[in-house]
């Protein structure tokens, strides 16, 4: 773990973090495990967010809340972070480094301290209203926690319906509770933090339908919000999982969705794109199909925004495989059918024919805004906001503000997607680490343990603790008798129940009775170890007892809750699942987790902006860095880059940026070297990389690997490229208008997509968009007459970048569609380009002379391939590399210890890169600030002399963590192996286990329920 | 008390029941409307398709004539009227040098600063006060009325304040339910009927009332209730028409909101002129025993 | 695409961009083709599918001829419902109504005589009296189409148009809805001097 330590300086080692979604979570986990305390303020009675109220997320189809809820849980048992919710900044005083915050915490009524969440008095509470996470589907009571899955899972009372407030009278809840945690008297409290920095995460507020009255959200009942659909998909919901329509509990068969509602539109509603809806509601289309093959699924679209990652292979497999019908047309109000509840809409069709179209239900995909307060909440944290009330960050540095020591992340920086906010959650912890890198590990808090006892010679001494679980379990299963026959198991010395096993006084209880009996196994017969194991398990390390020598029966969520109407057979498998606990539990033995030392040193591979970027993140906290670039210059692509479409100067960015590097006391650059071998694991690797044009052979050890070899332009083959030199790409032609050629085009046709979306590379470049318009733009500054036309798929202007579209539009510069089948073509004349192409919304052909054609060619990856096979890296097949999950590890690669960040990743803005390059920096950084890494215990052994080197484990792991080594046997490097167990049960000769999951560890369990069977 | 009143050419013409209607019943409730001293057209719908100037420069006219004339506010039951009124004068308060040109041309010069109502807006600040309730002496119970707004009580070629919702007004519901009567909603509240082009587009404008009619009688409805005269007209004097081509049999009654507030108040059917309808009127309410 | 394909002609394009743009007061340059005012039009089916969108891209493309004189810019009703959800604030009624005027100015035979005779009617009635006379205005309005129809031989037309109009006017009689009374403002000379000035000013 992070040592503590004591150091001379004014900077605060603690970082205020305000919010509690996703993005909020990000940053709190990578400061926290970088050896800053954290400090939590959620406005809110649990954090979450809006991630928690998802059913699914794009692209791959996880459910949301099975993602986020092991960062939640990671959240809520992090030593070094304190949560407070309901709770408000007042003030802040102060400088970077040490700002002093006045929070004011509301009322909860209900004692964390002693409330065990066992949700007893939500059941009893009489007093119901709608609930805002079931977007008013269904009711909440007056004291209730926001969702299931909430943390803290403490529940809140109302105040303004409960009953007892309103007129002294009920108090169900405090009847009923076991725990006493009923605190009438509550009058919140208010308190100083002193911390070093500020992240600001609050999210965003959602644009409310019920202003368009003509689309009859609020007015028909088969009229919902995406976010209610969110929450009509969920399994978790108010119709647990089944499709159906508000309006009369009919399973609907064709739904239609109504894209940007709220958003794109300058009345009565907000003018920025809020980027995610394209996606979702084709995720939605998706997965309503999943829940019911019979729904037909239209989405009634303007552009479809895939541009992330993967993203139009996602919407393709949407059209193809799911028959998610896409119509380009917006549709201007949603009338109910008199009697049916069904829903007429009427849109314009390609040909120009409207019609007339029923649906059973339709969707509007609602947008993101700011929250009401947003002026307040940027005045109390002294920033300021922009025109839109978003908050002002300079184009080149998204995750800061105007006021230093203050930075923003996820949505409230600009509408986003999950993976962008996780990204942007450890940029901005980054950010934070550069800044109070002097101060860390002055503010954490370190587990102190006693001594382990040795328990190996001794017989196993088993206690069985049964939990009542307030009446989850007790209600159902007789908790007394499973306690009294888990007595009469082989091994148990004791057994007992308690209300909550895992209450305060219950572990205090436990340490008594190990003590007293001499236990050496713990049984805990109960709820989830998912949840509850790390509690008991520090229970067990406090008494000197190894953590691996416990076992849990869950006989909540396998028994009570699932067998509650058969309560006899109910008890008996209780009995059942303890008497396999305890047979397991006699098997344990002690395992320990290795500590391997941390070579504190990063390795970044690519000298691009986002290499050159990451490296700084890492030496401004003082790590040594060594970056290391092919060619002979630094700056990558960025080189051939003029401005940024908000003005801001590349050139001069860039030429500050490499001196920093080059200038900075703890980066080694090393340019026109070539890595040629890569070994070790995370905390040690080892790299050898040939230097210069005399090719010197160098050796580097370094602790973590950041990827960043960036991208270049495609060079197109179509459209008369190189054949006619009027035909060029956007970034030839923005290096022709910083020359001051150009100037006098009059005319001139661009085209997009060329080289992305299509057989050979389906996915979007995401750049060129927002390309085309700024030189666009450009030209029309020096020839306001000149005639553009900008020939395109889909206009994907993503978040805050649609108001240059709108400035396009404005200025007259024409946008023309065109599908993928019907692409312009083009023909040289003598004084011009002839481009032909299809008016779609006139549907008459039209041709165009252009001085200039110019193609907006996508972005391919940097050849990597004998690099990915040096460094073990996957590669999607458009050759970009392949992060550890899509949505949650954006930054993380599979191996440990590696990091991705930049172009190298995927297509994106200069902005984006340099967010991704400070998240790749401070994820390294979780490994970096620690001298010793702690590995788990639960990883795959080989027995070299049965292995007959098959190579089914070697195939078999998803991490390739597997190698015949030297003798010719595989060999699994515990510091790599994740302790899946896929190797272990794959080897035919039975050569590998999996700690604390070893054969007869397994095997005594199965005896154990077939006892008197067989 | 007193306010201004412009009656449009039409209330003095083929709708002057609305005008006998909107005297009698503001009366009930206490409101004097004194027509204001020889104002003209204010041009309607046409005069912005023949001439920009002179589509402010008319209703702008009475604007000055209502100010001179001594009032605070002025009350306009034409829809279209309204519409043309209020723009004009949204459009000289953003355009000054267009009302100094304007006003170079009357002898009661225009300052811009009346409340321009419609007789909505008035109604319903006697509903807010109590006032309207206290007149009712009958309920209109059985009266399940669409209320059907048109375009130029909701919609403006110019960004004017708006006193009730675009998309969904309630002006009318809120009335009629004070009055005892259940509106139904329905998904053809603010569609056009065609307005002129009744007259001079025939099919199409047959076919806009049709669809309006069919919502309508899909709904259940038993009557239309309407604050603009033009579309009473159409609804009301084309009803056979469209539905005999387009194959409806049912015929709703068009009343105004006046009619149904006097009703209300225990007014007759001669004195509202409930009986100046084309669609027969009066059946539907000695069924529900309202008269 | 059996359609020769038109070449684009900034020449016409630029000015009459401008012109509509100036006196309509319309950014029309801001659409982005989204569709909503097609969707909403309540006469698109009437104008063989040229919509709000269809015609602005008509004028942003110089495409003088059919932008000027089509069915759309005839059957508008000016019902305002394009412009009002519109995302980018664009009133197309404006539009129609500015190029009845510019269709005009240029002399175009209206496509729909009838719809220009009654607004030019109506409003020449609303001027000469100071007030509308729907007897007066309605008579002044058949007459105009009458003649037109005459110059066209469309004999059919005008009986068709006699028996309509008649059959309305006697039913409104009958309901007592038809006006016999003349009225008139006296300050009807001011509306006739801002008539005048009216006519004066420079589009």
């Amino acid at each position: 773990m992070n040592e503590k330590k004591s150091v001379e300086t004014n900077k605060r080692g603690s970082v205020l973090v305000v919010g509690g979604g996703v993005g909020a979570m990000q940053s709190a986990l990578d400061l926290a495990n970088s050896g800053f305390k954290v400090h939590i303020v959620q406005k809110e009675s649990s954090i979450g967010g809006t991630m928690v109220m998802l059913d699914k997320t794009f692209p791959t189809g996880d459910c949301s809340m099975c993602m986020i809820s092991p960062k939640m849980v990671e959240l809520g048992r992090h030593l070094n972070i304190d949560i407070h919710t309901l709770a408000e900044v007042e003030s802040v005083e102060g400088e970077p480094g040490n700002f002093t915050i006045k929070v004011k915490q509301k009322p909860r009524y209900v004692d964390p301290d002693k409330c065990t969440g066992c949700g007893i008095c939500e059941e009893k509470c009489p007093k119901k209203t709608s609930s805002e996470y079931e977007q008013g589907l269904t009711v909440r009571k007056a004291i209730f926690s926001l969702f299931p899955q909430a943390l803290p899972n403490t529940r809140a009372i109302d105040r303004d319906i409960c009953i007892y407030f309103k007129n002294g009278k009920c108090k169900a809840c405090e009847k009923f509770c076991d725990a006493n945690a009923i605190d009438w008297e509550d009058t919140g409290k208010e308190f100083e933090l002193n911390v070093g920095a500020i992240v600001l995460s609050p999210g965003l507020s959602r644009y409310d339908a019920a202003v368009r009255p003509e689309l009859g959200f609020g007015r028909w009942p088969n009229v919902v919000s995406s976010i209610q659909f969110e929450r009509i998909l969920s399994a978790s919901g108010p119709y647990q999982g089944t499709v159906m329509r508000p309006g009369d509990k009919k399973h609907p068969k064709k739904v239609a969705w109504i894209q940007c509602v709220g958003s794109r539109d300058s009345h009565n509603a907000n003018p920025w794109c809020s980027s995610v809806c394209c996606m979702y509601a084709t995720k939605q289309a998706m997965t309503a199909k999943d829940h019911d093959p019979d729904i037909e699924p239209t989405i009634f679209y303007m552009d479809i925004r895939a541009f992330g990652k993967d993203f139009d292979k996602y919407v393709n497999r949407a059209k193809e495989e799911y028959g998610v019908r896409y119509q380009r047309a917006m549709i201007s109000a949603v009338r109910e059918e008199a009697g049916s509840g069904d829903l007429i809409m009427r849109y314009a069709a390609p040909d120009g024919k409207l019609i007339d179209e029923i649906f059973d239900m339709v969707v509007l995909s609602i947008g993101f805004q700011p929250h009401a307060e947003a002026v307040e909440f940027a005045k109390t944290f002294g920033i300021e906001l922009d025109a839109h009330h978003f908050p002002k960050t300079p184009p080149l540095m998204p995750v800061q503000t105007t006021r230093p020591g203050v930075y923003v992340t996820g949505i409230y920086q600009g509408p986003k997607d999950i993976p962008e906010t996780v990204m942007q959650g450890s940029a901005v912890a980054g950010g934070a680490m550069a800044l109070l890198s002097e101060a860390r590990g002055t503010e954490v808090v370190v587990k102190e343990q006693p001594p382990e006892k040795d328990v190996t010679e001794e017989e196993p001494r088993i206690g069985v603790f049964v939990c009542h679980c307030g009446i989850n379990i007790a209600s159902v299963v007789d908790v007394e008798g499973v306690a009294a026959y888990a007595k009469t198991l082989p091994h148990v010395v004791y057994a007992g129940n308690d209300l909550f096993t895992c209450s305060q006084d219950s572990q205090e209880k436990m340490k008594a009775l190990i003590a007293e009996h001499r236990l050496n196994r713990i049984v805990v017969s109960a709820c989830s170890p998912k949840t509850h194991e790390p509690i008991f398990q520090d229970t067990m390390e406090a008494c000197g007892l190894n953590k691996y020598l416990f076992e849990m029966a869950n006989i909540r969520n396998q028994d009570s809750w699932v067998h509650s109407e058969i309560p006899q057979e109910a008890t008996e498998k209780a009995n059942e699942l303890v008497r396999m606990a305890v047979a397991r539990a006699a098997t344990l033995h002690p395992l320990y987790e290795k500590q391997i030392p941390v070579n504190q040193r990063g390795l970044v591979v690519g000298g691009g902006v986002a290499g050159m970027n990451a490296a700084l993140g890492l030496a401004d906290q003082d790590f040594e860095v060594v970056l290391v670039e092919k060619e002979a210059e630094l700056g990558g692509l960025a080189n051939r880059l003029t401005a940024t479409i908000e003005g801001a100067d590349v050139r001069d960015y860039l030429d500050g940026l490499i001196k920093k590097v080059t200038d900075h006391p703890k980066i080694q650059v090393l340019t026109n070297a070539l890595i040629i071998s890569f070994t070790g694991s995370q905390g040690n690797f080892t790299t050898e990389i040939l230097v210069g044009p005399q090719m010197v052979q160098r050796k580097i050890d370094h602790g973590a690997v950041i990827v960043a070899t960036g991208a270049n332009e495609y060079q197109p083959k179509e459209y008369l490229y190189g054949e006619n030199p009027r035909v060029m790409t956007q970034l030839e032609l923005a290096e022709r208008l910083q020359k001051g050629e150009a100037a006098d085009a009059s005319r001139v046709v661009m085209i997009q997509c060329v080289g992305s979306r299509n057989e050979d590379n389906p996915n979007c470049s995401r750049i060129c968009c927002q390309s085309a318009i700024k030189n666009a733009l450009q030209i029309k500054k020096t020839n306001p007459e000149a005639d553009i036309f900008i020939l395109y798929r889909d206009i994907r202007t993503y978040g805050l970048l649609e108001d240059y579209y709108a400035e396009a539009r404005r200025q007259g510069i024409l946008f023309f569609p065109f599908d993928p089948e019907d692409p312009p073509v083009v023909e040289s004349l003598e004084d011009g380009v002839q481009v032909s192409f299809k008016d779609q919304l006139l549907d008459r052909p039209l041709k165009v002379k252009a001085d200039m054609l110019v193609l907006s060619a996508g972005m391919v990856p940097e050849d990597t391939e004998e690099l990915s096979s040096i460094l073990k890296l996957a590669r999607n097949p458009e050759g970009f590399f392949m992060e550890a999950h899509v949505k949650l590890r954006p930054v993380d690669m599979a191996t440990e210890g590696i990091f991705l960040c930049g172009t190298a990743h995927s297509p994106k803005l200069l902005s984006e890169t340099i967010s991704q390059a400070y998240a790749a920096a401070a994820r390294a950084t979780t490994f970096l600030s620690r001298t010793h890494l702690t590995l788990s215990a639960v990883t795959a052994r080989v027995e070299g002399e049965k292995c007959a080197s098959c190579l089914v484990c070697v195939r078999s792991c998803p991490y390739n963590v597997p190698k015949i080594n030297e003798e010719g046997v595989s060999e699994i490097d515990a510091a790599t192996c994740h302790g899946c167990g896929i190797c272990a049960a794959e080897c035919p000769a039975k050569a590998i286990q999996l700690s604390w999951y070893e054969d007869d560890q397994i095997i005594c369990k199965v005896d154990a329920l077939l006892e008197g069977v067989l | 008390m007193d306010i201004g009143y412009y009656p449009g050419c039409t209330l003095h013409a083929s709708s002057s029941l609305y005008d006998v209607q909107s005297r009698r019943v503001f009366n009930e409730v206490g409101i004097n409307l004194k027509e204001i001293e020889d104002w003209n057209c204010c041009g309607a719908t046409s005069a912005g398709k023949v001439d920009d100037f002179l589509a402010i420069a008319m209703p702008a006219r009475n604007i000055g004539i209502a100010e001179a004339d001594g009032f605070s506010e002025i009350v306009i039951p034409c829809s279209a009227c309204y519409s043309r009124t209020l723009v004009a004068q949204k459009r000289l308060e953003d355009d000054p040098l267009l009302k100094k040109e304007i006003n170079t041309e009357l002898t009661k010069k225009i300052q811009g600063t009346i409340k321009v109502s419609s007789i909505l807006e008035v109604l319903l600040t006697k509903v807010a006060s109590g006032e309207l309730a206290e007149k009712v002496s009958q309920k209109l119970k059985g009266l399940k009325p669409v209320c059907y707004y048109g375009c130029m009580q909701t919609r403006f070629p110019y960004k004017v304040p708006v006193p009730d919702d675009v998309e969904n007004p309630q002006g009318m519901e809120t009335v009629l339910k004070v009055l005892g009567a259940k509106p139904l909603d329905w998904s053809y509240k603010t569609d056009c009927c065609g307005a002129s082009a009744a007259v001079n587009d025939e099919e199409a404008a047959l076919n806009l009332m049709a669809r309006i009619m069919k919502d309508a009688v899909a709904r259940e409805a038993n009557c239309f209730v309407v604050t603009c005269p033009m579309c009473q007209l159409n609804m009301d004097s084309f009803q056979d028409q469209f539905c005999e081509k387009n194959e409806i049999k049912e015929r709703l009654p068009v009343y105004f909101i006046t009619e149904m507030v006097g009703l209300a108040m225990g007014v007759s059917v001669a004195e509202l002129q409930i009986d100046r309808h084309f669609v027969e009127s009066t059946e539907l309410l000695k069924e529900l025993n309202l008269i | 695409m059996t359609e020769p394909a038109r070449e684009f002609d900034s020449e016409n394009a630029h000015p009459m961009v401008k012109e509509v743009m100036e006196r309509s007061q319309q950014n029309l340059l801001q659409c982005y083709q989204c569709r909503r005012c097609a969707a909403g039009c309540p006469v698109g089916e009437e104008t063989g599918y040229i919509t709000p969108d269809r015609l602005i891209r008509m004028i942003i493309l110089g495409d003088r001829e059919n932008a000027l004189n089509n069915q759309l810019v005839w059957r508008c009703v000016s019902c305002y419902t394009c412009g009002t959800r519109c995302p980018n604030d664009i009133q197309t009624a404006r539009i129609t109504e500015t190029i009845k005027k510019i269709a005009k100015e240029n002399h175009l035979d209206p496509l729909k005589p009838k719809v220009a005779h009654f607004h030019d009617t109506f409003v020449n009635s609303g001027v000469r009296w100071g007030r509308l006379n729907e007897m007066e205005f309605m008579s002044f309005f058949e007459l105009k189409n009458t003649l037109k129809d005459l110059k066209r031989l469309k004999f059919k037309a005008i009986y068709d148009e006699l028996v309509a109009k008649t059959k309305l006017g006697l039913n409104m009689a009958r309901r007592k809805r038809m006006h016999m009374g003349f009225q008139s403002a006296k300050g009807r000379n001011e509306i006739k001097q801002l008539y005048k000035k009216a006519k004066k000013k420079t589009v």
